[in-house]
């Protein structure tokens, strides 16, 4: 029944932009989310007063909702020539967020330099957004020094900002692990976090030289020599390898718990 | 409530009227959406639109929307399905359903529908009416129908110049086609037991050839030591004795399977061949 009351607002909704743009909306509210993208598009179609950017952020926040951020920021990325400060506002903000998002660390940085040269104050949201930011691009310091100064804003005590950011954290160089374990089979892979896999990895290559050699001097030359030796090869090399892969593990690990920390406390503020 | 059924039937009515007129906006904005590309966006309106209430040409441009944006997607499908809705008032929409639908048959490997559809065309001329001939040639050496091709050769006409590089390129791969000796995975097995690697340098693959081999002769070599100093029944021969038979059991089998898909990947990207060289003066001639 409500389908046909959309189809008679339809009958109007085709000969204004205005008209279309009310048509979404509505769509929008009773969760027809896909159609009231269309007629956003539609209303860009046919728009005639200038409403081109409000209709983008209107798209875009529909896209939002159906969680296709790489289509939100294309939609907001059409958006051009001048507008008031207000509207530029509200898309640099908006496209910051979708930036986010889509795991865009780099540029999301930039776009809040940006924002903050051309208008001052971050918001709260803005600023939630740039510690979280930074945390991905492993600048741990700042974000806490950020979280310290906005403390206020985000309603978090010097306490609780401790709690989330760990105390001497410093990146691990996979090349070092690597390195490492070249040197000693086993060490590359306790520098990089994981203590027990170093000791694994040290006592089977232990093994296969003990086993070589006890091969060899019992006279068993191909035995000693090719499974002994060539595994041990491979074990040596692999555990280099593997060392190098768990120092990136661990950066990757941190840097998603810190990250979470953050988001927990930010949003066990909202909800009293 | 006679209230409201008499706006219901007045805002209806108004509906129908005004719907039928504004139709030329209603293709604008699709055609719009076409060219920023939004397909899915397209799909949804065409659906919302319902065709009852338009003229039979009317509907026919929405067919043929709909089969576009279908294709545009990759969904050969409904995209045919839509394609087949267009009738044949207008010679221009009807052929260009039809030769739409043929790509996509091909695609999906129904070539005898593909032929059918090309076929299917009317009152065609000069490249369009070529580009039908290049379909027929096309699918006919997708069946892997050599005969037909060569017999097919003569009515080429060259001198259209879009078409003389993919009436080549065709002639090229029917040749590859007939030249063409698949080898054997009866034989590749057969020389994988005589020597491990064997099969693998028969296929060409000389490098995974000399792996097998050495990886069998290293736990050949082992067991043959465990057995020289230990006796057939020690714990060494009897663990490299394994080994090695599951090696030697694992390259002959892979072998076979190996020489199955290096088959199948040059049939798969001849017909690849094909299919772009059909797809792409579609592309030119229909845009």
């Amino acid at each position: 029944m409500s389908r046909f009351w959309l189809i008679c607002i339809f009958l109007y909704g085709t000969f204004t932009g205005k008209a279309q743009e009310h048509l979404a909306d509505s769509l929008r509210q009773v969760g027809e989310l896909e159609l009231a993208a269309v007629f956003y598009e539609r209303a860009l179609f046919t728009d005639t007063v200038g409403r081109k950017d409000q209709l983008l952020l209107s798209k875009a926040a529909v896209y939002k909702s159906l969680n296709q951020y790489q289509k939100a920021l294309q939609t907001l990325q059409r958006s051009r020539g001048r507008k008031d400060a207000e509207t530029a506002m509200e898309i640099l903000s908006e496209t910051i967020l979708l930036s986010y998002l889509t795991n865009r660390h780099r540029e999301t940085y930039n776009l809040l330099l940006k924002y903050q040269l051309l208008y001052g104050e971050l918001s709260r949201e803005l600023i939630v957004i740039e510690a979280l930011t930074l945390s991905h691009l492993s600048r741990w310091e700042d974000s806490k020094k950020l979280m310290e100064s906005h403390a206020e804003m985000v309603d978090l005590n010097q306490e609780e900002i401790d709690a989330i950011y760990p105390e001497k954290f410093k990146l691990k160089d996979p090349e070092k692990a690597y390195t490492l374990s070249l040197f000693f089979p086993g060490i590359g892979q306790m520098y990089a976090g994981y203590f027990f896999k170093g000791v694994l990895s040290g006592l089977i290559q232990a093994g296969l030289v003990g086993y070589s050699a006890y091969n060899i001097w019992n006279g068993y030359f191909f035995t000693g020599g090719m499974t002994g030796v060539a595994l041990f090869y491979t074990f040596y090399f692999g555990g280099a390898r593997y060392a190098k892969q768990l120092a990136i593990k661990k950066n990757k690990s941190v840097t998603d718990d810190i990250n979470q920390h953050l988001i927990d406390q930010l949003i066990k503020q909202k909800s009293p | 409530m006679i209230i409201k059924s008499l706006i219901s039937v007045f805002a209806l009515f108004t509906f129908l009227a005004t719907l039928s007129q504004s139709f030329n906006k209603e293709m604008d904005f699709v055609s719009h959406l076409q060219n920023i590309g939004e397909f899915e966006e397209g799909l949804l309106y065409l659906e919302f639109i319902d065709e009852k209430y338009f003229s039979a040409g009317q509907q026919d441009s929405l067919y043929y929307y709909k089969g576009k944006f279908h294709y545009r997607l990759k969904n050969f499908n409904p995209s045919i399905s839509s394609f087949s809705m267009v009738s044949n008032d207008s010679d221009y929409l009807w052929n260009y359903a039809a030769m739409y639908s043929s790509i996509q048959y091909s695609y999906l490997k129904h070539y005898e529908k593909a032929i059918d559809a090309a076929n299917r065309t009317r009152n065609l001329v000069g490249t369009k009416a070529e580009l039908k001939k290049l379909f027929i040639v096309g699918n006919e050496l997708l069946r892997r129908n050599t005969t037909a091709v060569d017999y097919l050769q003569p009515s080429f006409d060259l001198s259209y110049y879009q078409f003389k590089s993919h009436y080549e390129e065709l002639l090229d791969l029917n040749k590859q086609i007939k030249e063409h000796k698949p080898k054997s995975p009866f034989v590749a097995g057969v020389l994988s037991g005589l020597l491990p690697g064997l099969g693998k340098y028969y296929q060409g693959m000389i490098g995974q050839g000399t792996m097998a081999l050495i990886t069998t002769g290293i736990f050949g070599l082992q067991a043959y030591e465990g057995y020289r100093k230990d006796g057939p029944k020690s714990a060494r021969f009897i663990v490299f004795g394994s080994l090695l038979s599951v090696f030697y059991v694992a390259n002959i089998w892979g072998s076979v399977v190996s020489v199955r898909i290096q088959n199948r990947d040059f049939n798969t990207s001849i017909d690849e061949s094909i299919l772009v060289n059909m797809h792409i003066p579609l592309r030119n001639l229909y845009r």
